[in-house]
Order: C-alpha cells, then structure tokens, then sequence
C-alpha cells in the first residue's frame, strides 16, 4: 500500500469501494499503528467522494479529522461509518443497525441470519491459516450500511467485507470440493483450477448452491444460502458477491426463484465482499 | 421434570455462530451449557419468540448438534418441544426439527481434505 492516495481524480464512489479502502488502511494501521495513511488535496476531491470517504471513516483514519460523527446525514442517504469485529458478535450487529433507525428485532429475522452468517462465514473459512502471510493479515470482519430514504421506498444497502484469501482460493479445502468441480464440469464445461482467477465466478455461482459448504461437513453448508435468501423480503433487491476476480449478482425474477449472474473481472479483489441492496 | 428454555431471556437475543470460538453466543455454548442438561433431566419446551434471529449456523449446532452427541431422533421427539408464538418466528420451529431429522440422518462426515501441495 502506498503512502497516499489521491482521490482528487476519483469522480464518484459507492459504498463498497470506499469501505474496502478504509478497510485496507485500516487493517495497515492495525499491523503498524504508528503509520496513518496520508489524504492530499482533500479540498479538491469531488463532494460525493470526500462525503462517502469521510463518512465511513476514511478521513478519521487518514487524521483529516480526529472524530467524526459515527452518521452524517446529507440529503436523503444515511450512511454509517464501518464496524470492524473478529467474532460472530450479533449484539454488535444489532446495536450498528439501531443507528440507522432499523430495529432487527421487530425487522423480518433473515436479514439479521444473512448478516451474521456472513460474518460467521468469515470467521470460519475467510483466513485459512495455510494460506495467508500471519504478518499482513487481520482476521476481521468489517460491515458499513447506508439507508436511502428519499423516494417511496427505503434503500438499504449492506456490506460484508473481509481481507482473507476469497472463496475460490478456498474452495479445495472443502470436501464437496469434488462436487463443486463436477458442477463447474458440467455446466461450464470447466476444469476448475483454485490457481487460476479466469473462472472465479463460476465457482462462486457453484458454492452458492445451497448444501455447498467450505468444510463439507453435511451439518453445514446452509449459510450461503441463508445469505441469498434474505432476498425474499425485498422486490427489486439484489446480492452481490465479489471475491478475488469473481462476481456473482443474485436478483429474485418475478416468479420467485433466484436468479444468479456471474461475471468475471479484469481486476482481483483482495478478499471477499457481501453487498445487499434490498428495496424496503 | 419439565423446562422451559426462552434462548432471547436465558441465553441472549443475539445468537449466532457455530463453536464456542467463533463468538460470544453461539450454537455450541447454547446447546452445551443450556439445552442438553435441561433434557438430560426431561422434558424441554424451546421458546423462539423474542431473539434478533436465528442463524443458521447458529440453530443447526444448536439442535443437529444434539443428535451428533448425545440424542436419538426419536427421544427428542418425546423430549423436545419447538416453539414459536409470534407470526415473525413461525417458520422456525419446522427449520428447527429439519436440521434435527437431517442430523439423523446424515451422521458426521470426516473432517475436511487438505490441499495438497
């Protein structure tokens, strides 16, 4: 990571990039707590961009400004600044939410189920241990969420994020790994290679399919489902998953069953990111 | 002589995770420390009502978990009742008993492959 960043020539950002960037410094001030990223020629970066960046605790990181309010309201989006955490730890959860006005406890229970099994999927399989550098890594979640209020409908948008070794890097560890294999053989016409990034996102689009598990365990494996399935409270809601040079889109069509895109990227993320968008 | 557990008051409102490492509330701490000795001693009626939610990871330790270490189906059908009063947790009773009849018969798995070199 360098030593700045000038985001003076960045037009616009959303939600998940500028979470994975506070994430980055702030998972680079944890190992090294003396350094602070540096923001040049923050009066010049776009409104929108400084906005988000502040918001969700960029420039606090950065020492732009020593504490922020934990939610700037402007305009019609509230947006929290991120929550990092290392357990599966619901009442941080829980309270995180109560800041934007929504009560998970009277809120349909899936979206408190898509959020911590989420989490507990990061917990488990995000950092195998035989495939990270102990000395760069910090085994963390982080969530930021933003509420759109201006129009008919609340938007809410959620974020996931971890900075482990993605889901296809992780798949060989699992023993439906052989399954997940037959399945990109099948309907790709793939022979998976956890090495090669090209068919990140079909391999995604197989793990999601409900039983497939990063452990194999016939016990586990509902999770990401459970993730996908919070999708029923929400016309118009989307998930998307991005993990190394893989995305996946998940939408519910208009007859109920889930439809799944995936796309591959030119550029890798470190990691893996959750993104919902659910129409209230 | 009969129990009844309510996770949201006995336990906590927030549940989730799977072993008791993976955080403060989680499916394995539940089932070792509150669910399994109040069945040892008889019959046990489980209150869903008033939790966040109930993960799946979470509610499978929870009950699978049961089943894999010291209960037949068919003694959690004599000691266990499922409950949920409330419209938001209706659906999980059924999910619950689910994961237990699935535990039953899937017994575990070994444990996961490495990755060779």
């Amino acid at each position: 990571m360098g030593s700045y960043w000038d985001f003076s020539t960045v037009n616009e950002i959303s939600i998940l990039p500028a979470l994975m960037i506070a994430a980055q410094y702030d998972r680079a001030r944890i190992l090294r707590p003396t350094w602070r990223p540096k923001a040049i020629n923050v009066h010049r970066w776009e409104p929108q961009v400084r906005r988000f960046l502040e918001e969700v605790g960029f420039l606090e990181l950065c020492g732009v400004r020593d504490k922020t309010e934990e939610m700037l309201h402007y305009s019609d989006v509230s947006l929290l600044r991120f929550r990092r955490g290392e357990t599966v730890d619901g009442q941080a959860v829980g309270e995180y939410f109560a800041q934007l006005g929504i009560d998970l406890g009277t809120e349909n229970p899936m979206l408190y189920d898509a959020i911590t099994e989420a989490i507990t999927n990061v917990i488990n399989h995000a950092y195998g241990k035989e495939q990270l550098n102990p000395a760069q890594t910090v085994k963390a979640w982080w969530l930021c969420a933003m509420l759109k209020t201006g129009q008919a409908h609340k938007e809410l948008s959620i974020v996931v994020y971890d900075q482990g070794a993605s889901i296809p890097r992780t798949l060989p560890y699992s023993t439906k790994y052989e399954s997940i294999k037959k399945s990109l053989l099948d309907l790709f016409g793939i022979d998976f290679d956890s090495d090669d990034p090209t068919n990140d996102a079909k391999a995604i689009s197989c793990a999601m399919r409900p039983g497939a598990s990063a452990t194999g365990e016939s016990h586990r494996g509902r999770g990401l489902a459970q993730i996908v399935e919070v999708l029923d409270l929400s016309l118009g809601g989307h998930l998307s998953i991005y993990s190394r040079q893989g995305s996946v889109e998940a939408k519910k069509s208009p007859g109920g069953s889930v439809e799944i895109s995936p796309v591959n990227r030119a550029m890798a993320i470190i990691g893996t990111a959750i993104v919902w968008h659910l129409v209230l | 002589m009969a129990t009844v557990i309510n996770i949201a008051k006995d336990f906590s409102p927030f549940p989730g995770g799977r072993e008791r490492s993976d955080g403060p509330h989680t499916g394995q701490a539940f089932r070792e420390d509150f669910l399994a000795p109040a069945l040892e001693k008889g019959h046990v009626t489980l209150v869903l009502d008033g939790v966040m939610g109930l993960p799946s990871s979470f509610f499978e330790e929870a009950l699978g978990g049961l089943v894999r270490t010291r209960f037949t189906l068919r003694q959690l059908r004599e000691l266990l009742t499922i409950e949920a009063k409330t419209a938001r947790m209706s659906l999980y009773p059924a999910r619950g008993w689910d994961f237990i009849e699935r535990a039953a018969m899937h017994p575990p798995s070994p444990g996961p492959l490495k990755k060779s070199a």
